[in-house]
């Protein structure tokens, strides 16, 4: 089902910089994986969002582990309709306890290699 | 022209799959100074396609069935690869399959065992006696778990968010690589005595693909241009059934097809008129009986047949609700197993790749090459849980040879010539082209589209020339890239616009080497010449790139029957 949504993206320009949401209105299809909202994004509305790159398909690297509205998920396992809140909006942080590189691309700590 | 030097390296492997790492494990225990780099970060999670391996290792270990052995694996291996295959290498996958296995067992790679602790062997279709080893429907993950673990635990370093733009070859030798770092937008030099391409296959040069981002054929690529030769590139594995709809799981593979039926849009079994059974074929031919039902009009809207699962007995229906994919389309919100989920064959495994002798060695000095992105262990069909063998098979031989070839090799510590490096940056840069970025991003789109529309499972020459000349007529833009600025960290749409000329050139070696084996053989179907030629027994076809014309051009490499 087509539904409005603001999605609400974390960004930060580089390691140790101040982060602050960016939102994005769109009109998506609740069946999508809110990981392919932030594709969606990527490639049509906001070129400049960093993502990580990699994606399993099937649920189990965990490249795409992110806060969604709060909540530590994979943001590739979870759609749109489970991930709303009541007033619309799913908010996307990246994941606790990981250093953010920029935007939703995370590292592993000192030893992120960067 | 700007870039940072990395010195002091003695082996570089290019690619952290299950190949590169076990190619840096066995340079490093070789006593060479050894360095991965990917296009990932440094973890074990982002490790290519290995990362998504499902379900096997193949190893004729006897535990299941103690008259498996070495001689009965490469019987099958040989019956499979249909004289393409080249069978030293052939040999060698099947020698070496079982104590590699061993050896990563010791190391901490876990596999499934039965409650007496021995090791599980399943098996799998093509395979005489049961010998897929296995991990929790995650065989791949752990290999690139454990194997990243014993590496790193070793001291092997990892130089992740690279991409690897080409080889640094001069006098047929190498001495480096040119690398666009990611994380800092900056071109960097890594220099190294010996250089391991374990950079994966080409599948992602076809748009339905069941591979992860990024495994585009960029070694491959990197060897033509180096001057060393691809063989048997007409050999594409289709993995039978890959999801089709919805547009979110398009190319996600879906192995559990062969526990129920295939259906044509008409609700009709269609496998036997094709002489096969449900769930007992090799992969090729499964591949070809389902394209051409969808090509005969009895697909479904999206290009697919259906996989029904109402047949299946409750026992395996049960088992199948515990896999991990299975629950991962139920969190999703599909009911695989309920709803008639739509399947097609999609580009899964190549077959062909880098030519190399049994040392791993190609015909550049230094350069070695293992994993998917060589070719020749396979020839015409991979069977199952064969890929997984081959990454440690053959990088354990090309991490050793490099390491031998790299610790001796004066070069290491020099500058690295400035005419090769300058030349190469102001081929892929600073030219002035109409294409930007974006445009780059959409012509990989298109090259994607042409391998699907005119060489894929169902080939012909006219479908493959018309693929051929389409691929030339994207291949002669020009784009201006600028060199990075540093300014544009983990912009990774540069990544992929680098590609594109990647996935035209291996596009171009796909269709160039379809067009020159006139014949039908294995995962090869030319519906123009829908028979097997006794003539191409034992021939290989290989490609070059002819350096004054940027043109790729094939010739026919004769074995002789051995
Ligand atoms: C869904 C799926 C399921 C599979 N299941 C099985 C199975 O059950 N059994 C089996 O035997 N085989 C299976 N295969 C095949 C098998 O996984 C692969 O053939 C094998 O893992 C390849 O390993 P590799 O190390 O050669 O390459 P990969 O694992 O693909 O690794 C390539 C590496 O190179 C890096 N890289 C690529 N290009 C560049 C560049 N330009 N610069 C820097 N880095 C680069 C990548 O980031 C990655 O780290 C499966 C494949 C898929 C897609």
């Amino acid at each position: 089902m087509k539904k409005k949504a603001l999605i609400e993206v974390y960004r930060q320009d580089s390691k140790g910089d101040e982060g602050y949401f960016k939102e994005y209105p769109l009109v998506i299809d609740d069946s999508m994986s809110v990981y392919d909202v932030l594709w969606k994004i990527r490639s049509e509305v906001d070129t400049s969002l960093a993502l990580p790159y990699f994606r399993c398909r099937k649920g189990i690297c965990a490249s795409c582990l992110m806060r969604i509205n709060g909540v530590q998920r994979l943001a590739c396992r979870i759609p749109v309709r489970d991930a709303l809140s009541e007033d619309g909006t799913i908010r996307i942080a990246p994941p606790k306890g990981r250093p953010v590189l920029k935007d939703l691309v995370t590292g592993w700590g000192e030893h992120d290699g960067v | 022209m700007e870039y940072e030097i990395i010195r002091g390296f003695d082996v570089i492997i290019i690619g952290m799959g299950a190949a590169g790492l076990r190619a840096a494990i066995a340079s490093h225990d070789a006593g060479a100074r050894t360095a991965i780099l990917t296009m990932g970060d440094n973890s074990p999670t982002q490790c290519g396609a290995t990362t998504t391996a499902e379900y096997s290792y193949s190893a004729p270990l006897g535990i299941a069935d103690p008259r498996d052995n070495e001689d009965v694996f490469l019987d099958d291996i040989n019956k499979s690869g249909l004289s393409v295959n080249n069978p030293e290498l052939s040999s060698l996958l099947a020698k070496q399959a079982g104590p590699r296995l061993l050896e990563m067992h010791s190391w901490g790679v876990r596999f499934d065992t039965e409650s007496d602790g021995t090791l599980q062997q399943h098996w799998l279709a093509g395979h005489s006696y049961p010998r897929a080893v296995h991990f929790d429907y995650a065989t791949g993950r752990e290999m690139a778990r454990g194997l990243h673990k014993h590496a790193v635990a070793k001291g092997i370093e990892v130089l992740p968010y690279r991409f690897a733009i080409d080889l640094i070859v001069e006098d047929r030798t190498v001495s480096g690589v040119l690398v666009l770092n990611i994380a800092k937008d900056r071109l960097e030099v890594i220099t190294a005595g010996a250089v391991v391409l374990a950079t994966g296959g080409a599948s992602g040069i076809w748009d339905l693909n069941s591979n992860p981002p990024g495994i585009d054929g960029d070694g491959m690529a990197m060897a033509l241009r180096a001057g060393v030769e691809l063989v048997d590139m007409e050999m594409q594995q289709f993995f039978p059934a890959c999801l089709v709809s919805p547009p979110s799981m398009r190319g996600t593979n879906f192995p559990f097809f062969s526990r129920g039926m295939l259906l044509n849009s008409k609700g009709e079994a269609f496998l036997e008129n094709y002489g096969l059974r449900e769930g007992k074929d090799v992969r090729d031919v499964l591949a070809i009986a389902i394209c051409k039902e969808i090509e005969a009009g009895r697909g479904t809207e999206n290009g697919g047949v259906l996989v029904d699962f109402s047949q299946t007995p409750s026992e395996t229906l049960e088992e199948l609700t515990k896999n991990s994919k299975i629950r991962y389309l139920c969190d999703l919100g599909f009911k695989p197993l309920e709803d008639q989920m739509e399947i097609a064959p999609s580009a899964h495994f190549t077959m062909g790749g880098i030519l190399i002798g049994p040392g791993a060695e190609t015909a550049v000095s230094g350069l070695y090459a293992c994993g998917e992105v060589s070719g020749g262990c396979h020839g015409a069909n991979r069977l199952a849980g064969n890929a997984l063998t081959e990454t440690q098979v053959f990088g354990n031989i090309a991490g050793a040879k490099a390491a031998e070839h790299g610790r001796c090799n004066p070069q290491r510590d020099s500058e690295p010539c400035v005419n090769p490096v300058d030349a190469l940056i102001g081929t892929v840069f600073a030219r002035r082209g109409s294409g930007d970025i974006q445009d780059a991003i959409d012509d990989a789109k298109r090259v994607r589209v042409i391998m699907d529309q005119n060489a894929k499972v169902i080939r012909d020459e006219y479908l493959l020339k018309t693929a051929g000349r389409r691929l030339a007529d994207l291949g002669r833009k020009e784009f201006s890239f600028d060199v990075p600025s540093g300014n544009e960290a983990f912009d990774y749409r540069k990544i992929e616009a680098l590609k594109l000329r990647n996935m035209i050139l291996v596009a171009k070696a796909v269709v160039a080497s379809a067009l020159r084996r006139d014949e039908t053989r294995g995962a090869h179907y030319r519906q123009d010449c829908p028979l097997r030629k006794g003539e191409w027994d034992y021939c290989n076809v290989a490609v070059k790139l002819d350096c004054a014309s940027g043109e790729v051009a094939t010739y026919v490499r004769q074995r002789g029957n051995r």
